[in-house]
């Protein structure tokens, strides 16, 4: 459980830091992320935070590449590729593992409004896991799937944007799934010129026939949570943004309590 | 229900046809995108005149139609005639129909006219309303076929060498460049610049540059003004801005027109003096100017133009002299075809039509020796039309139709007249219920094809 909700974090971390405007014809946002993620506590099945043994953790580390290229006017192709690097260390005993977790890949398409400011964005992202679950610590279920979502971009007022988002995601390969339905409300801002502030808040809950509580969280698959997170960053050049991002999450059942922080640059080419 | 009603020929070419269709009274759902509304008051009649392609730009495929809506919101029935006019862009009319309408209180009605059309080119429709409690006149104006449109050419024989020694002329003066940065147009995101350079004739002229401060080389956007417009700093986040003053604008006035006299027509009667020699050959000034200093953070493979009215032309123009500009995007550009330009607005007899030919007509009225061949040919060295054989990059064109300044019939001949290579990169947006201007939204697109054609280099 706990490395599926690294994976989680992991693939909300930084596609919303954008608001879903078309990427442009034959150009390219090239985002590559690095996440520190650490877990102590967790949400019990009432909701309630409980607290490891002492000593025991759950922390990753994760380099994603995430790219999104325009290949039309309305038409984006997204790629996502995590590389994590996961620890668990219970009663005692700690597991390592690294490897490619979950990629993405897919498309989106955007439905402009007339003024050509507001969109609706449909995605479809196939979801791959290059990786087996032949020993824990798990890097994600490991099991292929599939992402639906649809989101409102706008700007509310000048030199501001929100999204809000609705999102499908189907595992396929285990009659167990999970299926989980999330939700993305993200707004961003720029202030003092070349700086700029976003702030998401996501909630995701994930079901599954398999609803047994396991001393061994990895295996759970029914849960949801609640997640915020804020990120600023600053334009340093005509194509790249560095950003840095800190994320915690503020509610759930049968889930990890986690403080996380990213450092990513938004390369936008050319 | 449809039913066919009246058939009216004024010319065997041109039918019109119109469908009626009734309806319970909707007010609430009056549709306005994209339609000429009239008369918006409560107590009274409200007529939308609406083309059945939203850019009212037709062909075979997509014959002329049009819908006229009446919404009573009177309780009383009205009654009377609802007739359509359609006239050629020389002010002929090609057609006329005339129906008896009747329309319950509290109702409205909608009536369909088709137009079979045959000849390539823009035309006015005026639709009159007489009704018991209401008269109304409404003028739109569509194409038909307009990529087939084509003016006849005015190129004088030695038209490019014409240009050539222009350009010549121009080399040879030294531009003797003073770039000052003014901080009080600058801002936390951007340096602003005042730089002053010398053209053609050694008249001095200047303009803005504006560069984004975070570190990069930036794609420049040059900005071409409108007649006698003084042009300012304008600021882009993703791109660095030029704009240039050409002469007549500002300090170089007093030296090439003391009498300020109209600056369309300063030294008309020779077309080697004539202003527009000057104001071109500025533009051109003003890309040697950018040329030369890619040091400040230029990307020189990255130079769009932009501008609107006589901007418009400008970009044409300066595409064509020089060919080291990614892109152009004029909107609703002036000067295209003197000859037709001048033939549409005296034929029309509006005065209204705009200064251009207007200013023409009061040269000819002072200048009695000069005949209106003589200033057309004269013109035909500085019209759009000539230039644009040469202009080897995408277009971008926006253009109202109403357009008196502009016309369409104009603007689409050079378009049209673009080579078959530039055309597949070109778009072309019209505007309908639009003169002299183009729409909020047309701009927001200018902004993501600027974004577009700047993923290239040259």
């Amino acid at each position: 459980m706990k490395s599926i909700l690294i994976f989680c974090f992991l693939f909300l971390s930084c596609t919303h830091l954008l608001a879903d405007w078309p990427i442009g014809k034959h150009r390219t946002n090239l985002i590559p992320t690095y996440t520190y993620f650490r877990s102590a506590k967790y949400y019990d099945s009432t909701g309630k935070i409980i607290s490891f043994n002492k000593g025991d953790r759950f922390v990753s580390n994760t380099f994603n590449i995430y790219l999104a290229h325009g290949i039309s006017r309305r038409l984006d192709l997204i790629i996502n590729i995590p590389f994590t690097s996961v620890s668990s260390s219970f009663s005692g005993l700690t597991l390592r593992k690294s490897g490619i977790a979950d990629c993405f890949a897919g498309f989106a398409y955007h439905f402009p409004f007339k003024d050509l400011k507001s969109f609706i964005t449909t995605k479809a992202l196939f979801i791959l896991a290059p990786y087996q679950n032949a020993s824990e610590p798990y890097l994600g279920y490991g099991s292929k799937g599939y992402q639906l979502a649809v989101n409102y971009s706008f700007n509310p007022v000048p030199h501001t944007f929100l999204v809000t988002e609705a999102v499908y995601t189907r595992y396929i390969d285990n009659p167990t799934g999970p299926v989980q339905i999330g939700y993305n409300i993200t707004g961003g801002t720029t202030f003092l010129n070349y700086n700029y502030i976003t702030l998401n808040i996501s909630g995701l809950t994930s079901q599954s026939p398999d609803k047994s509580f396991y001393t061994n969280l990895i295996a759970i698959k029914d849960f949801n949570y609640g997640k915020i997170s804020l990120a600023y960053g600053r334009k340093i050049s005509r194509i790249a943004t560095p950003y840095i991002q800190g994320f915690y999450t503020f509610y759930g059942k049968n889930t990890g309590v986690g403080l996380g922080l990213s450092a990513f640059i938004i390369f936008k080419l050319p | 229900m449809r039913k066919l009603l009246l058939f009216v020929f004024l010319f065997s070419s041109l039918l019109i046809s119109c469908t009626v269709f009734g309806a319970f009274i909707g007010i609430n759902n009056i549709s306005t995108a994209n339609n000429i509304t009239r008369n918006k008051e409560p107590e009274t009649v409200v007529v939308n005149i609406t083309p059945q392609l939203k850019n009212s730009l037709f062909d075979e495929k997509h014959p002329v139609k049009y819908f006229v809506e009446v919404i009573n919101n009177y309780k009383t029935s009205q009654e009377g005639k609802i007739a359509v006019e359609v006239k050629a862009a020389t002010g002929v009319t090609v057609g006329i129909s005339e129906i008896d309408f009747h329309v319950k209180g509290n109702n409205k009605k909608k009536v369909e006219w088709n137009m079979p059309m045959s000849e390539p080119g823009f035309y006015d429709i005026i639709v009159r309303i007489n009704l018991s409690d209401y008269e109304d006149t409404v003028r739109n104006v569509f194409g038909y076929k307009p990529f087939e449109i084509n003016t006849p050419m005015h190129k004088p024989a030695d038209f490019d060498a014409f240009w050539q020694k222009a350009k010549d002329n121009l080399s040879a003066v030294n531009p003797d460049y003073v770039i000052k940065q003014i901080d009080s147009l600058s801002t936390p995101t951007h340096k602003a610049y005042r730089v002053e350079m010398t053209s053609l004739d050694n008249v001095r002229i200047y303009g803005w540059l504006t560069i984004p401060r975070a570190k990069g080389n930036y794609p420049v956007l040059y900005g071409l003004g409108g007649y006698k417009v003084e042009m300012k700093p304008l600021f882009f986040d993703d791109f660095a801005h030029f704009t240039i003053n050409v002469r007549g604008i500002g300090e170089s006035n007093k030296k090439i027109n003391p009498d300020n006299q109209e600056l369309l027509l300063l030294h008309l009667e020779d077309k080697n003096k004539y202003v527009y020699r000057g104001i071109y050959m500025d533009c051109l000034r003003g890309l040697d100017f950018i040329l030369a200093n890619e040091k400040m953070g230029l990307d020189l493979s990255r130079i769009g133009l932009f501008g609107g009215s006589q901007g418009g032309t400008l970009t044409w123009v300066l595409a064509a002299l020089s060919q080291k500009v990614l892109f152009c995007v004029p909107d609703n550009p002036t000067y295209c075809d003197f000859h037709t330009n001048y033939d549409i607005c005296v034929n029309k007899k509006q005065p209204e039509a705009g200064f251009i030919i207007k200013f023409l007509k009061e040269f000819l009225k002072k200048n009695t020796t000069i005949t209106k061949e003589k200033m057309l040919t004269t013109l035909s060295y500085f019209e759009a039309q000539n230039f644009i054989s040469e202009v080897k990059c995408p277009v971008l064109l926006g253009i109202g139709l109403l357009d008196l300044m502009a016309p369409p019939t104009c603007t689409l001949s050079v378009y049209n007249k673009l080579s078959a290579d530039v055309k597949k990169k070109s778009e072309l947006f019209a505007f309908p219920n639009l003169a002299h201007e183009v729409p909020l939204e047309h701009n927001t697109y200018k902004s993501s094809w600027f974004y577009e054609k700047f993923v290239d280099k040259l």
